[in-house]
């Protein structure tokens, strides 16, 4: 080959391998992602979040409107001070006695128709079912408004002591006596318990039990003897001999009535109630005899509408029974706040009017951060409050804004769970109960070994990565490369996040910008600060 | 009859010969003109058991220069180790030139004591295998405080035997009566050497001027023992790595890397068949 030939092609090559080379260099330049990176360390991650809040004061003295008044004229403004016994408001009292005077011109006519109609309607028979002794209502019928005489209407027993009826073989007749003690046991519990013979019946009671009688045991301290148990009864003679029943007989009430209606007419009073206790005497119900005619049934009815009226007619005059003389003074010593109404208001009953703040009341900043948001935060946690005060010089008041530090002293979760509500002792005390506060709430935490600038984790996903960087032999030298790992962040701020044990070890360089998204192993130029 | 059918035998066998020498070259070529995709299917599982994949894949699914774009345009570094072989090479070369013409002309054209010795020494370090040498050369390296330098590769490669034996060869085929007349001219040995010696040797200068660049433009032993930093090897080793880990690279970087090679061979073909033989004869 012509050697002259092989030089130009030499020359030529080695021309465009150099143009090649300069190319090259720019392209790999603008291809090759170029990072920045930050070393992972150990610190301190605080949280901070903002929230707004309110004032209040749990000492406050509420003044409410106990009814409807309307105000005459209102002497107080927010901010003020007041002492004891100063005037606070005037009431317009004009309605309230006209309401009055009308309300008892009512009760009047109203007891005067009563009057009329009562000589009418006093002939009525009544009838009332007491109790016939001390006990208990164990059982009770559906007592209409109307019963016929002899209805049925409960069960009524005196529980005070048992009875057992137990039968005996005559020629033990002789031999038992009231009075004598007598053994009752419970054959299926071994239970024991002793009575007294109260009563012996003659020979032939029982129908078709010839040859036996019975004697009625009352055991006056049962124990744990219920009605229908059966019972065995022994008794001792005087001489000795043991005498037993023939068979159990069965435990019952000392004392037991069937109750009814007196009457027949309409049920005017009912105090039964199932297994409530009566004394003796009692009224249990009471009747009237229903009237024959129209006209007395309708006297009657117009009577009960009358009663009725007249009864509210009371309840609404016992209101002005409070009525003020229309001053209203301050109890206790303090600055004014939360005034909600104005001259000639109408109010309406319990709203609250203001509040007077006790001298040296304390005060707190409530405030509500998102569960998700606030959980960081506990008792304890530093928070920062802005807020209005009250500032008075020669007796005029303005409003400066003020800051001021304190602790979070009690956390609560809301009812649906979703909020987590905040307060803090506040050190001022001439503040507006109600007043708006900008609260910042921080927490410096401990100290995280391994924390990285906040962009550099990334989301994946529900998972966190961060990319990190390493060095390689590559084959063209040392280079460096992004190596993905997977974290979990522990704690985190808008400039760090704190990272969970993982991938991520003190020291590392982790990537905290590139020009283009990453991947896996991927060679990069990094930025140097 | 006989003949023909000999020279038959003959022809086939060196064509098949030459097709065994020359196919490597041709497989690299043709390859080199294949897209990565289509390297990782057919040579991706290459060494895996029961591998179904056919490794003598000759003709491109679609012939792309692809692998050219990723080494020349996407990637300074390549090109770089380029230059940096060329470089190492042409310095070795120079100075292997020099030191093997001065010492050929020592031990062809001087008498001095232990001469026949030394040369003997010489030869016979040129047979020894260069793995035997490293762990002494690295000692020597270290305590001069060369290693992870260039030197350490240009040092003992400009010291090398074969070519002070190859301008030994080459220089006591000059007959000796040319030495004597230009001694009896006037000139002294530099010049002696310069003007009637050299003039004569060039063909085996041109051989051992392409001998010594092929054998240093592949040196993969020696940069990975000598040289610390992978960003300082030259394109062997590139070469070595870049078939293991980005087999769709190797092929290009192959064909450009034969160039500096074959046009050198190119250039000195003639003197340097001429010089191989002249030595083989010798």
């Amino acid at each position: 080959m012509n050697k002259k030939l092989i030089v130009r092609i030499a020359v030529i090559t080695c021309a465009v391998l150099v143009v090649f080379t300069f190319l090259s260099k720019t392209v790999y330049g603008l291809t090759i992602p170029s990072v920045s990176t930050a070393e992972a360390e150990r610190a301190f991650v605080p949280l901070s979040a903002k929230a707004t809040g309110e004032i209040y004061c749990e000492s406050a003295v509420e003044i409410n409107a106990g009814e409807s008044w309307r105000i005459d004229e209102l002497f107080i403004k927010n901010g003020m001070r007041v002492e004891a016994g100063d005037l606070l408001f005037t009431l317009d009292t004009y309605d309230m006695e006209m309401d009055m005077m009308s309300l008892e011109l009512d009760i009047l006519r109203l007891q005067n128709n009563l009057d009329e109609l009562r000589d009418s309607t006093n002939n009525l028979k009544t009838e009332r079912l007491t109790a016939p002794f001390n006990g208990v209502l164990l059982e009770t019928a559906t007592v209409d408004r109307k019963l016929v005489q002899d209805m049925y209407v409960g069960r009524y027993i005196d529980d005070s002591a048992f009875v057992v009826s137990a039968a005996f073989i005559e020629s033990y007749r002789e031999k038992i006596r009231t009075g004598m003690k007598a053994q009752v046991t419970m054959p299926e519990w071994m239970y024991s318990v002793e009575g007294t013979v109260i009563s012996v019946s003659d020979s032939g009671y029982i129908p078709g039990r010839a040859g036996v009688i019975m004697v009625n045991v009352q055991i006056d301290n049962p124990g744990a003897l219920t009605e229908n148990e059966k019972a065995l009864v022994e008794i001792t003679a005087a001489d000795g001999e043991v005498m037993l029943a023939t068979e159990p007989g069965a435990v019952r009430f000392v004392r037991e009535m069937l109750l009814y209606a007196p009457m027949s007419g309409i049920v005017s009073e009912n105090n039964m109630k199932n297994t409530a206790r009566y004394q003796q005497g009692s009224t249990l119900l009471a009747m009237y005899e229903e009237a024959q005619t129209e006209n007395a049934r309708s006297t009657q009815r117009t009577r009960d509408e009358l009663n009725i009226q007249l009864e509210i007619a009371k309840k609404r005059l016992e209101k002005y029974q409070y009525i003020p003389d229309g001053q209203v003074f301050a109890e206790v010593a303090g600055m004014i706040s939360g005034i909600a109404v104005k001259e000639r208001d109408l109010l309406q009953k319990d709203t609250i009017l203001f509040y007077i703040q006790p001298d040296d009341a304390p005060l707190e900043v409530r405030f509500s951060l998102p569960v998700d948001v606030g959980e960081t935060f506990s008792v304890g946690s530093q928070i920062s409050a802005e807020f209005n005060t009250i500032k008075t010089v020669d007796d005029s008041t303005t409003i400066v804004k003020k800051k001021s530090n304190s602790d979070i002293s009690k956390v609560t979760l809301s009812d649906d769970g979703s909020v987590l509500e905040f307060s803090a002792q506040l050190k001022e005390t001439n503040i507006l109960m109600g007043g708006v506060a900008e609260v910042s709430v921080s927490e410096r935490g401990e100290a995280y070994d391994i924390t990285v600038p906040a962009a550099s984790v990334s989301d994946r996903g529900s998972k966190k990565a961060v990319y990190y960087i390493k060095e390689r032999n590559g084959l063209f030298g040392i280079e460096y490369y992004v190596v993905e790992t997977e974290v979990t962040v522990d704690r985190g701020n808008t400039n760090l996040s704190a990272l969970g044990e993982g991938g991520i070890t003190q020291g590392m360089q982790v990537v905290t910008y590139s020009s283009r998204p990453l991947i896996d192993g991927e060679t990069v130029k990094v930025k140097q600060p | 009859m006989k003949g023909r059918i000999f020279n038959a035998i003959i022809y086939i066998t060196l064509f098949l010969m030459a097709a065994l020498c020359v196919f490597p070259m041709l497989y690299t070529a043709i390859n080199s003109f294949m897209s990565a995709a289509e390297i990782q299917k057919y040579y991706g599982s290459l060494g895996a058991p029961q591998s179904n994949v056919n490794p003598l894949h000759l003709i491109p699914d679609r012939v792309t220069l692809a692998g050219y774009s990723a080494m020349l345009l996407e990637r300074p570094h390549y090109l770089m180790k380029f230059w940096t072989s060329l470089g190492l090479c042409a310095v070795i070369v120079t100075g292997q030139l020099v030191i093997s013409v001065l010492g050929g002309y020592a031990f062809s054209k001087f008498r001095f004591p232990g001469r026949d010795v030394l040369f003997f020494a010489l030869v016979a370090i040129m047979m020894m295998p260069y793995q035997v040498m490293l762990v002494p050369s690295y000692m020597v390296l270290d305590k001069m405080g060369l290693i992870g330098n260039y030197l350490s590769l240009i040092l003992p490669a400009i010291f090398s035997a074969f070519g002070i034996f190859l301008m030994h060869q080459i220089m006591a085929s000059v007959p000796d009566s040319l030495i004597e007349s230009a001694y009896i001219d006037g000139a002294g040995s530099w010049r002696t050497l310069w003007r009637v010696l050299l003039p004569n040797c060039k063909t085996g200068l041109a051989a051992l001027v392409v001998l010594s660049f092929i054998d240093n433009w592949n040196m993969v032993e020696q940069p990975l023992i000598f040289l610390k930093e992978s960003r300082q090897y030259p394109l062997s080793v590139f070469l070595l790595q870049v078939n293991t880990q980005i087999p769709a690279l190797g092929f290009a970087c192959g064909m450009l890397s034969m160039l500096p090679a074959v046009l050198l061979f190119l250039f000195f073909e003639e003197e340097m068949v001429s010089g191989i033989g002249y030595s083989v004869i010798k």
